[in-house]
């Protein structure tokens, strides 16, 4: 019996060290993979449904090369209307939006929120697509969108988005992230119980009577006692949802957008979006209304659980260099490699050349799971971070010099 | 009539002279009576000597009797000789009238008792020029009794302390039957450097034939601190010696000694040495920051010490050379440079039981087991820190039941080594476990246990070792043997590799068990490996040109099923599935419209 138990403690001894990051790796792949599944089995709706549509677009501070572009797309889609809101400071999209056949409206009140709400209000028709003003869009995308809504209980309504002629890392590393998003998270939260998490801001569709429904509720947004500037668009979704509509991903709808291409501006960037989700899962999970959709508070619980779970590895890796355990080190990064890489299999499969970003991936995904907690640290703050705009006293105000100057002139 | 009356008179006059102590007129040839000026002539012919006998007191200068005193009795104080003596002679420090200054040897003639005590409490013994101007205090079949009292040098100018190297430094000595005996004394920079005709002189010496005490004393700068040379029934107890300019304290020759709370530190060499006695045991010894070993025995043949302690003694902790049937029992000793316990020299059988012996930084040996010696065990206790845990390099030697942590290596066999056996060893951490020479022979382990080793578990080209029970484990090899072995009833692994034979090697092994994270046993070209009864798991279970060869029920098979590593390929080939299925679901969906300068459209 002594025998028998020492040589089962060698045995265990062999795996003890390793064992806890083998296990969590285990259960993490299993929730995973119970999202990868019903993911798998997603299909975009299609049918013939059609509801007049107009386009709202807040614009400050936009490309105007982009915005050009942006502006074709969506007079290249059948929309009854486009309504541009535009800051009055900005000048330059103004005399863009002067060449095109669209709606502008002159707003001197800083912020996106308001921007939306005044557009929404001036639009006439059932749906309104409130648009980012980079945003790019396929020839037939309001078409795509109008289907999910032939479901009288669909709200809002996503679409797919890539990132908009990507150059260099980190713009691949975000059209990593977007497919990620759309072809699991999405995916699974629309085919489970098309209860979508986040309606991305760059093009969400809402029903407009829902809109001016929930309006009040959306401006006046706050956390923890602080006004919520940015975060609109998961303010929208989850308003939507709370009031018992589906929110749905309809992929085949599919939009560009640009994304920064410098470290500085992805950081701020994924740090205003950490801080939006947190404030917007927490308060979801916290909710009533998250009880009728149990996959989506999964995914929620899921989501800020692997905040920090996925430093646990880092953490092993460095246990592993110390202990110059060379071989688990080869053997964890390559795990982290190739399991990465199945993971993002539907990119890959689209673009392959990625497979030799995963590493780089990887190690951002470490990043960014630190971002998480930082965000969770500072919850609270509000600020948006790249551009010049912040919640001040509980008033949105324009932050830069320039800015701050023009308008008092106006 | 007359000649009666001038007889009565003299001897009336000589009695009231010896009742008052006081001194007679000098003789007009001031020339000493025969037995003084032999005196002088037999201590060198110092400049002044004063002669204590039992009933006078003769004061010589430059060998020439200056007057003579007469206390009345043998015993004679410190104080009384400075009372009576002349400032010339003994002198009080004027503004301290219990300090007084010696400008004289003393010496003490049989049947007389010098007493030094708290009258005086500090005694100035100047230093002289050159040795005869030196002073000291010596005798034979005499007493010197201090209690409560500094004795301590001057130097010749009077200014400060004499320095280590004056040739008149003062000493305290006591030779054949006499006693000597220091309480609650402090006795500092006393002992010379001896000339060419006189050997060196400790601080205090008690000579061949001397017996005394010394209790609650200190002895601090003295040359030696104190020597006991052939003495007989001295007692040590609550000594200190330190700063010595040589070793701090010397037991060579003495019989009966008694030793309680003895401590030598910072000494220039060895903290307490000791040698030419039989069957001694000592107690309680503690040495630090001398600059030779702590504790140095030569010699000696039934020497017992218990609980020595030593501490960062330059020298090594204890050091043992042609000690027959010693023992150490629980030593305990730090050591940053040299050795914790050194055995050399011919003949040597020496016992180490039960010791603590910790290293900083060091490159000797914890136990160094040196050639040339007869037998040496070491049992019991343990060893860390060092570059070695234990050295052997000498024969018949066994190691049992002791524990080595975090030494470079634990155990090394080296040099021409024979008949060494380890039994019940457990070595943790370190690069090597236990390394074996190939000039070494019949080497035995038995029960030994290492794990944690960076590097090797068990590294050996001794020829013949054979290896039975136990554990052995190493970070990259477990075993590694570069010459013929035979291991019964071994446990191998938590290493990469678990067995690797050198080329032309010839192994056999019985009830093995080889566990090991890649290569279960690697032989190389020309080796043979028979394995009988055994297991061997791994991911690689056999690699290299080599032979294996089984017999009996000898498996050979992967590790333990790594069902984490199952779990992650069914997870990947999931992914892969699901990929699929989506892929087929979507097949034949069409590219959108777009503008052409949109470019990420697949």
């Amino acid at each position: 019996m002594s025998a028998l138990l020492d040589t089962t403690l060698y045995d265990f001894r062999y795996y003890l060290v390793y064992l806890p990051l083998g296990i969590l790796g285990l259960v993490r792949w299993g929730c995973w993979l119970v999202r990868r599944a019903p993911a798998a089995l997603y299909r975009p709706v299609r049918n013939d449904f059609r509801l007049p549509l107009s386009i709202v677009v807040p614009v400050y501070q936009e490309d105007p090369e982009i915005f050009a572009h942006a502006i074709e797309s969506w007079l290249a889609n059948d929309v009854e209307e486009v309504v541009l809101v535009i800051d009055v400071t900005d000048h330059a999209c103004q005399e863009v939006a002067a060449r095109y056949p669209v709606t502008v409206v002159i707003t001197d009140v800083p912020g996106k929120r308001d921007a939306l709400r005044r557009g929404w209000e001036a639009c006439k028709t059932d749906l309104v697509a409130l648009v980012d003003s980079d945003t790019i869009w396929a020839e037939d995308v309001a078409a795509e969108v109008c289907k999910p809504f032939a479901d009288p209980e669909v709200g809002g309504v996503g679409t797919r988005q890539n990132v908009y002629n990507p150059r260099g890392f980190l713009q691949r590393v975000n059209d990593m992230y977007l497919d990620y998003r759309y072809f699991d998270e999405n995916a699974a939260q629309t085919a489970v119980g098309r209860a979508v998490s986040c309606l991305s801001g760059r093009t969400a569709v809402y029903r407009r009577e829902l809109l001016l429904e929930i309006s009040d509720e959306f401006m006046h947004e706050t956390f923890m006692g602080v006004p919520c500037m940015s975060g609109d668009d998961k303010r929208l979704t989850t308003l939507t949802l709370a009031r018992g509509h589906r929110t749905y991903m309809q992929r085949s709808a599919r939009v560009w957008s640009t994304f920064p291409g410098t470290w500085r501006i992805f950081m701020k960037q994924r740090l205003r979006w950490s801080r939006n989700t947190w404030r917007s899962d927490l308060r979801a999970l916290s909710s009533r209304w998250i009880r009728r959709h149990p996959f989506l508070a999964f995914t929620m619980a899921d989501k800020a659980v692997s905040s920090f779970t996925l430093l646990v590895a880092p953490f092993f890796m460095t246990y592993a260099i110390i202990r110059q355990d060379w071989f688990f080190v080869a053997c964890l990064a390559a795990w982290w490699w190739i399991s990465r890489a199945m993971k993002m299999l539907p990119h890959l499969v689209r673009r392959p050349s990625s497979f030799f970003l995963v590493p780089g991936f990887v190690l951002v995904s470490f990043v960014m799971a630190g971002v998480k907690i930082c965000a969770l640290l500072t919850i609270r703050r509000q600020r948006w971070l790249t551009r010049q705009v912040s919640v001040v006293n509980g008033v949105a105000v324009r932050t830069s010099p320039q800015a701050a100057g023009s308008e008092a002139g106006a | 009539m007359k000649t009666a009356y001038r007889f009565g008179a003299a001897a009336a006059a000589l009695s009231a002279v010896l009742a008052l102590g006081i001194e007679a007129a000098p003789p007009a040839a001031a020339i000493g009576a025969p037995e003084d000026t032999a005196a002088w002539e037999r201590t060198g012919r110092p400049d002044r000597l004063i002669v204590l006998r039992p009933r006078s007191v003769s004061l010589l200068s430059g060998g020439s009797l200056v007057r003579r005193l007469y206390p009345g009795t043998p015993s004679v104080s410190l104080s009384w000789l400075a009372a009576n003596a002349g400032r010339e002679w003994i002198s009080h420090e004027s503004g301290a009238p219990s300090t007084v200054r010696v400008h004289t040897a003393i010496l003490l003639a049989p049947d007389t008792i010098l007493r030094i005590d708290d009258r005086t409490k500090k005694v100035l013994l100047s230093a002289g020029r050159d040795a005869r101007s030196g002073t000291w205090i010596s005798g034979s079949r005499a007493s010197l009794d201090v209690d409560s009292t500094t004795l301590t040098s001057v130097a010749a100018d009077g200014a400060g302390p004499a320095p280590a190297n004056a040739p008149g430094r003062p000493y305290v000595s006591m030779g054949a039957g006499g006693r000597m005996d220091f309480r609650n004394a402090t006795v500092s920079g006393l002992g010379r450097v001896g000339e060419t005709t006189t050997a060196d002189q400790s601080g205090v010496t008690w000579a061949r034939g001397s017996t005394g005490s010394a209790t609650g004393s200190t002895f601090e700068g003295n040359y030696t601190g104190l020597r006991l040379a052939g003495s007989k029934d001295v007692t040590l107890k609550n000594v200190t010696a330190s700063g010595a300019t040589e070793d701090g304290v010397v037991l060579k020759g003495d019989q009966g000694t008694k030793v309680s709370e003895l401590s030598a530190d910072s000494n220039g060499r060895t903290g307490i040495a000791l040698g030419g006695t039989d069957d001694r045991t000592l107690t309680g010894l503690t040495t630090h920051d001398n600059d030779g070993a702590g504790i140095k025995a030569t010699l000696q043949s039934g020497l017992e010490l218990n609980s020595p302690t030593s501490r960062f003694d330059q020298g090594g902790g204890i050091d043992l050379t042609s000690c027959r049937q010693c023992i150490v029992r629980k030593a305990s000793v730090e050591s940053s440079s040299r050795a914790a316990v050194r055995v050399s020299g011919g003949e040597s059988t020496v016992s180490v039981r039960d010791s603590e012996l910790t290293g900083h930084n060091g490159s000797e040996p914890g136990i160094l087991l040196g050639e040339g010696i007869e037998s040496a065990t070491v049992s019991g206790g343990s060893v860390s820190g060092f570059d070695r845990g234990i050295g052997i390099t000498g024969s018949g030697v066994r190691i049992e039941h002791t524990s080595l942590s975090g030494n470079r290596t634990g155990i090394a066999i080296g040099g021409d080594a024979d008949q060494v056996a380890l039994h019940d060893v457990r070595v943790d951490g370190g690069e090597t476990g236990v390394l074996a020479s190939a000039t070494t022979r019949h080497i035995r382990l038995t029960d030994v246990r290492v794990t944690e080793a960076n590097r090797k578990g068990l590294a050996s080209s001794s020829p013949g070792l054979r290896v039975s029970g136990g554990t052995l484990a190493g970070g990259t090899t477990a075993v590694d043997l570069g010459a013929s072995a035979h291991l019964e009833k071994v446990a191998v692994g938590s290493s990469h590799r678990g067995m690797h034979l050198a080329q032309n090697v010839r192994a056999t092994g019985t009830s093995v068990d080889v566990l090991a994270e890649r290569q279960g046993v690697v032989a190389d070209a020309g080796s043979r490996l028979d394995l009988t009864d055994s297991r061997v798991r791994a991911p690689v279970a056999l690699d290299g040109d080599g032979e294996v060869k089984r017999h009996g029920k000898t498996e050979i098979t992967m590790p333990p099923f790594p069902w984490l590593g199952f779990a992650a390929l069914v997870a990947l080939a999931l992914a892969v599935v699901l990929q699929t299925l989506h892929h087929v679901r979507h097949r034949g969906t069409p590219r959108p419209k777009v503008a052409g300068h949109v470019e990420n459209t697949a």
